[in-house]
């Protein structure tokens, strides 16, 4: 079946097959599929992986791509990214990210969590202040160990973390949510969080307003004993060069290996079929059109193979709408890359075919 | 007509000249069944290419019909091979993943002929030849005779007038020679050009006239 479809022999047909499944999985990995698109100023609360956040209040720029992440605001190995001004739609194309945004008011000095502990500070520092409005003791509640906090609204915050005011024993652990969310949602909200910034206020001490800002992570149904430090600087994060750019890589590899594959077995085997073909009065544009027709089916046949799995594998792992992202940055460019590359790699195979005289297969006959 | 006057071809091997064929001059008449004997290294095969316009040559004059061969360039000349030559290869010469039927089909695609009509000329030639049960296998699964009988059906579908055969039984036993042979000789009589090139004397003895080549040379 396949040496009738490919006229190869078995060997040939089998590397070839096998020249695509290596591009494929060379592409996968460089294009690292494995990723995670963020819209800054929407709430992604579920996702292929443990990272979501909801973003309130002004988001100046866009982020588009993770070149604009801000290394200075590195803390603790976190890449971190600040947005400002209007809210507005940007995609990030990283892993994993931490997200700070801007208060109305300018954002106080950052007390990091690792400091705290190991400076072993008590004092109200300790008291995490909740800017998102009022929340009172009495308006809390614990959920199978972790306590929450019923808030009346969010202007600004992330869904996080929020360490009781008591401190000292670190034995509870708040979340704090928006009023009027379902069980549901609040399940996502609980869940769907990982690292996250968080500023807020609560007038849990006679309205004395303490802040305190830290980087705090957990897993999706773990409990995190709050004495260890958090997991956030134990984990690297790692920034992804744009989609398109390892779209690009993969395909081009894809484009030698396969090219080099045909260059190397039309030289042996279909360079004595054309020479036959001469032979038998085939016209040089003949023989062209041929080799370049047949090329072309090969490797419409091959990305369409590709394109079959990468999709397939968005659907059914990842997320459509990051798969239309996907296509939407730049397939039909690749494509276009790819098979005007590999056309005019065959022309390599087609000058020595053209060179031979037609007389030559009567030797490779003996 | 095939006319050849002063035919002289030389190879450059490793820096020397190697003369295959030297002043080289006969006439092959319409109809006529010839065979070119010589033994091995005596340019009987590259006068083949020769006439079939499949190599060319360094010296002397090539007519076809009173068309000079030697002025004929690339298109032109593919195409008058195309439309004057059938070849018949000593080992066969067909491609192993096609079948019997595309095998035969070949010739006729190089002439952009409808897929219709090229089935139609296809079955009726393999018919000719006794290979039409075999149209859908793959040569590996034929017999040398078989396999040699699709490659003259293959030479005849363009109905090229002459037929070029070199060393046709050389891979066949004799019994199946002899077909190979008495199919042929049939071709000629229905009005084809048969030149066999062959070193087999019981061949050659069943051509009409035999061209003796020694070392490059027609010898009387």
């Amino acid at each position: 079946m396949i040496n009738r479809l490919f006229k190869y022999n078995r060997f040939f047909s089998m590397l070839f097959l096998l020249s695509y499944f290596v591009s494929f999985m060379i592409m996968y990995y460089g294009l690292d599929l494995n990723r995670q698109f963020v819209r800054v100023g929407e709430v992604k609360t579920e996702s292929a992986y443990k990272y979501g956040y909801t973003v309130a209040g002004p988001i100046a720029e866009d982020v588009k791509t993770s070149d604009d992440i801000e290394d200075e605001m590195t803390i603790g190995g976190n890449i971190i990214f600040r947005c400002e001004g209007p809210v507005g739609e940007g995609v990030i194309n990283t892993d994993n990210i931490d997200i700070l945004w801007t208060q109305q008011e300018p954002l106080p000095e950052p007390i990091k969590y690792q400091d705290y502990y190991l400076n072993g500070q008590t004092d109200g520092l300790a008291v995490p202040k909740c800017i998102i409005g009022d929340a009172w003791r009495d308006d809390t509640y614990v959920i199978d160990g972790i306590r929450y906090i019923k808030i009346y609204q969010i202007e600004s915050c992330v869904v996080g973390e929020y360490l009781s005011d008591t401190f000292a024993g670190m034995d509870e652990r708040c979340l704090v949510y928006r009023d009027g969310l379902s069980q549901e949602q609040l399940d996502k909200l609980l869940f769907a969080t990982g690292f996250a910034s968080v500023f807020y206020k609560s007038n849990l001490y006679d309205g004395r307003e303490l802040f305190r800002e830290w980087t705090y992570g957990f897993v999706k149904g773990e409990e995190k004993e709050t004495t260890e430090m958090p997991s956030t600087y134990e984990n690297i994060f790692k920034t992804s060069m744009p989609f398109y750019r390892k779209a690009y890589a993969g395909m081009l590899i894809l484009c030698f290996i396969n090219c080099a594959f045909l260059a190397s077995f039309w030289g042996e085997i279909h360079l004595y079929e054309h020479m036959l073909k001469r032979a038998l009065g085939y016209g040089r544009r003949m023989l062209f059109a041929d080799v370049v027709s047949r090329f072309a089916v090969y490797e419409v046949i091959s990305l369409a193979a590709v394109l079959a799995v990468t999709c397939g594998y968005e659907l059914l792992w990842g997320s459509l709408a990051d798969w239309c992202d996907n296509l939407r940055l730049g397939f039909g460019q690749l494509a276009a890359v790819l098979v005007l590359f590999g056309v005019a790699l065959s022309l390599f195979p087609m000058r020595l075919v053209l060179k031979q005289k037609p007389a030559d297969v009567l030797k490779n006959t003996e | 007509m095939i006319s050849i006057q002063n035919i002289t071809k030389i190879y450059n091997r490793n820096s020397s000249d190697l003369p295959a064929l030297q002043n080289v001059s006969l006439e092959i008449l319409d109809g006529e069944m010839v065979a070119i004997m010589g033994a091995s290294g005596s340019g009987k095969t590259t006068l083949l290419n020769i006439i079939g316009c499949m190599d060319g040559w360094n010296e002397g004059s090539y007519l076809f019909n009173g068309t000079d061969v030697g002025k004929l360039k690339n298109a032109g000349l593919d195409r008058f091979r195309r439309q004057n030559f059938g070849f018949i290869f000593q080992q066969f010469a067909l491609l192993k993943d096609y079948t019997v039927r595309e095998n035969v089909e070949l010739p006729l695609r190089a002439v952009h002929m409808p897929k219709k009509k090229r089935l139609e000329i296809v079955t009726d030639m393999l018919e000719k030849v006794g290979m039409e049960q075999y149209a859908d296998k793959i040569p590996a699964k034929l017999s040398g005779g078989q396999q040699q009988r699709c490659a003259i059906a293959r030479a005849l579908v363009t109905e090229a007038p002459v037929i070029l055969a070199d060393e046709p039984t050389g891979a066949l036993d004799s019994a199946t020679g002899q077909e190979i042979i008495d199919l042929l000789i049939r071709l000629n009589r229905s009005g084809k050009t048969v030149i066999i090139v062959t070193h087999d004397e019981k061949v050659a003895a069943q051509a009409s006239r035999v061209i003796y080549l020694k070392d490059g040379k027609v010898v009387e």
